[in-house]
Parts: C-alpha cells; structure tokens; sequence
C-alpha cells in the first residue's frame, strides 16, 4: 500500500531527525526533565511553554516523550525547505498578524485523534528571558476545546541563544549550558462552547496558565 | 536579529543612533561598544579601557529611563516624521500548506521586495517610493502590527498585509513607535489600545489612563 509506505518514511524522517537533534543537543547542552510523568501517555492534550529561544520548539520535539505538533510562525514555511521539513516534524502554520482560523481547527482535529499540541502562548521569543503577556487566543483555544493543559517552563535556552544574539553551534565540550525543561501538572478547564462565556472565563484562565508557566521557570 | 536592534540607542549617553558593527554595536557619540558575552549577558567596553557585563534588562531599563524611543515621542506634533528606509514588500496571497492530502495551514505570498522611505506621523503613516508613488495609511486603518526576524509586518484594513524590512533601522525600535503612536492615537479618541497581536483591539479609556503604551501597562 503506497500510503501506508508514505506514512511510515515519514516516520522515519521524523525519527531520524530527532535521533541526530537528539545526539546534537546532548553534546552542546546539558538538559535536564523533570515532571516527565505529567505528561498524558495517551489523549490530547496542550502543551503550554515559555518561548525564549528558537531552541525551544526544536528540543521539545528532540525530548518530548510524546509525538508533538506545534503552532509555528507561518513566514517560517515561506521557505520551501522548511516548507517540506516542518510538517514531516509536527509543525503546523499560524499567521500571526491576524485571526488564523484554520490554525484553530487544525488544533482541534489534533487534539480530537488524541494528538499533543505544543503552544506559545507568548506568541513570540521574548527580549530579555522572562515570560511575557500570554496572548489571549491560545487561551481562547485552551477554554474552547476543554482538554487539559499542560504548562511546561524551558530555563537555559536564553543563556544559549537569545532573540536578540547569535548561538556559536560548535561550542561542544564539558562545559556544557545548563538547561531545564520542566513540565508541570495537568490544568483542566471546563469546555465553554459559547463565545461569551469564554471571554468571561478569560482573564482568570490566563492568570492561571501564566502563574504555573512562572512557577516552573523557577531556577 | 542583532544587538543593535535591541539596543536602538546608546545605552551609555542615550545618542541615536547606535552604531552596527561585525561583533556588536557601537556608539559614535561616547566610542562604548557593546557585544554578546557568554550567558547572554552584554559586555560593554567603554573607550578608557573598562569592561562591564550587564544583563539585557538592565540595558533596556537604562533606554526606557533616557527617553525610550525618541526623547519627544509624546510631544511630536507630526511636522517631522520618523522616517526609515525600508524595504517592502506585500502579502499578496495566502498560500496552503498540505500533508497527507490535508491542509494543515496558511502561509503568505510575498511580492517582490521595493525600496521605499517609511515616514510616521501623528495621524497616519506613509510609504513613498519612485518620483510619484506614494501609500498613505491613517493610523485606524492599521488593524496588526508584529515584529518578525528582520521586519515587522503590518495589515492595513482592505489592503492587506505588508512586510516592511529596515534597511538602517531597528524593527524593534519602530514597533515601539507604531505601538506608542498607535496608543497616543487612540487616547486622543477615547479608547484604550488593550491588544496590539493578533489584531489591534481597544476599548474606552478609564479617565485616569496613563502614557504606557505597552500592552498590559495602560492601566
């Protein structure tokens, strides 16, 4: 069966990919979990992180436990490199700049065939390594599908490459930068079906999320 | 995105504007100059020989503290716009991306890149080119402004969106701008600029608003 075949050297891509990433990471940081366990072993549900690096989204795909598809900028497929490579490892585009409705309903149909969903709720690397302001439409998404988020908060990235520098990727050796990536415990929302309610709900929806994301950048 | 972006003005002595080089930044006014440490820190060498590390917030802080982006931001009555020379370009379509026979997304077409001078104004912001050319944007008719690797892009209500690269600017700088502009616009009318992304969204002004433009601080 072709398809079939497809699928599965697609599979291998996206195992090869993260074996090499993997063995990479490993030699140029030293990375750390923990919380591993929070993580659901089956069902969807939202993965919530702090951005301060593109390292972010590359290492969780490397280490997460689960098969991960992550909201990613849509400028990043405008390269028709990264336009073959990012959906064989599980990115998906958003458009930033306006209401992207089809990244919502790609989301959904994620979270609904039990798939994890990694999001920034950010919605961009920050400056200086501190969390900032969550955007509201993730936290709409969170309250509109009902499936349990889990916050995760990544320390060490900033150190590595910042938004605003330059990452020297052959600076392997023992002195390795520490980085963290710590997961946290599942928090359930209620599904809100009505746009009302949601943005009712939203303001302490997103203290919520933005309290447990701080908490685990905790050094 | 490199240092001087971040760091749009002198730090030391508040000159603008700060000076790229292939290490860093440099001050032409104070002959400080700036560049990546490890740990994401900012060395600063200063011309009498000393070193100093500081942490990006500090610097940032020290900006906000000289008079941010423009000494006279909140005062310019539109005679003398900012202006920058830019390269533009226009989204002119939305692109699909599939994977296994299904559209997972949207990415935008991007035109041909032209050399233009963008220019600010109190009221509307502008975009000439050639002998004759001209775009003239009132500022309600922005409906998204969002910093990107090297540009910021910005979706003009009816016309779309359009990516703006600084050819010898900050993009940082000029979000900053938009954002402060945009904010001292809508307190002229009333209203209170309470989201710039994924759209600009405001809502009426309490009496006792303040000039903090930035998202989240307006209160």
């Amino acid at each position: 069966m072709p398809i079939v075949r497809g699928r599965e050297l697609n599979m291998i891509f996206y195992r090869t990919v993260r074996r090499i990433t993997r063995l990479y990471f490993s030699a140029r940081m030293k990375i750390r979990f923990e919380g591993i366990h929070n993580l659901p072993k089956e069902g969807g549900f939202l993965l919530v992180m702090n951005h301060q690096s593109h390292l972010d989204s590359l290492l969780l795909h490397a280490y997460c436990p689960r098969l991960l598809f992550t909201m990613t900028k849509s400028s990043a497929f405008r390269n028709p490199i990264m336009r073959w490579v990012a959906p064989r490892v599980g990115a998906f585009p958003t458009r930033r700049y306006q209401v992207d409705p089809q990244s919502v309903r790609m989301a959904i149909r994620y979270l609904e065939e039990g798939k994890a969903v990694g999001v920034f709720p950010e919605g961009e690397r920050s400056w200086d390594g501190k969390l900032q302001k969550l955007r509201p439409g993730t936290i709409r998404l969170i309250l509109k599908t009902g499936f349990p988020v889990i916050p995760c908060g990544i320390m060490g990235t900033y150190e590595v490459w910042p938004r605003w520098g330059k990452m020297s990727w052959l600076k392997i050796g023992p002195k390795r930068p520490k980085v963290m990536i710590r997961y946290g415990q599942a928090i359930h929302f209620k599904k809100y079906d009505d746009k009302i309610a949601r943005d009712k709900k939203l303001p302490d929806a997103t203290k919520k999320i933005s309290e447990s994301i701080q908490s685990l950048m905790m050094p | 995105m490199p240092i001087e972006h971040l760091l749009y003005r002198c730090p030391g002595c508040g000159h603008d504007p700060i000076m790229a080089t292939p290490r860093g930044a440099w001050c032409e006014s104070c002959y400080t100059s700036f560049e990546q440490g490890n740990s994401s820190v900012v060395i600063a060498n200063f011309p009498d020989g000393k070193i100093e590390e500081y942490s990006v917030n500090t610097l940032m802080s020290t900006i906000e503290k000289l008079g941010g982006i423009s000494r006279d931001i909140f005062n310019h009555n539109g005679e003398k716009p900012y202006e920058a020379h830019v390269k533009v370009s226009r989204g002119n379509n939305h692109k699909s991306v599939r994977w296994k026979g299904r559209v997972i997304g949207f990415f935008e077409h991007i035109t041909e890149h032209q050399v233009a001078i963008l220019k600010l104004k109190k009221d509307y912001l502008t975009l000439a080119w050639g002998e004759q050319n001209s775009l003239v944007w009132p500022l309600e008719n922005l409906t998204a402004i969002q910093i990107s690797s090297k540009a910021i892009q910005i979706n003009i209500r009816g016309k779309g969106l359009y990516q703006i690269e600084f050819v010898s600017d900050s993009p940082r700088r000029w979000e900053d701008l938009l954002q402060c502009t945009l904010y001292r616009f809508y307190k002229n009318q009333g209203q209170r600029v309470i989201a710039f992304q994924p759209r600009i969204i405001t809502e009426t002004s309490p009496p006792q608003d303040t000039d903090a433009y930035r998202t989240g601080q307006g209160t």
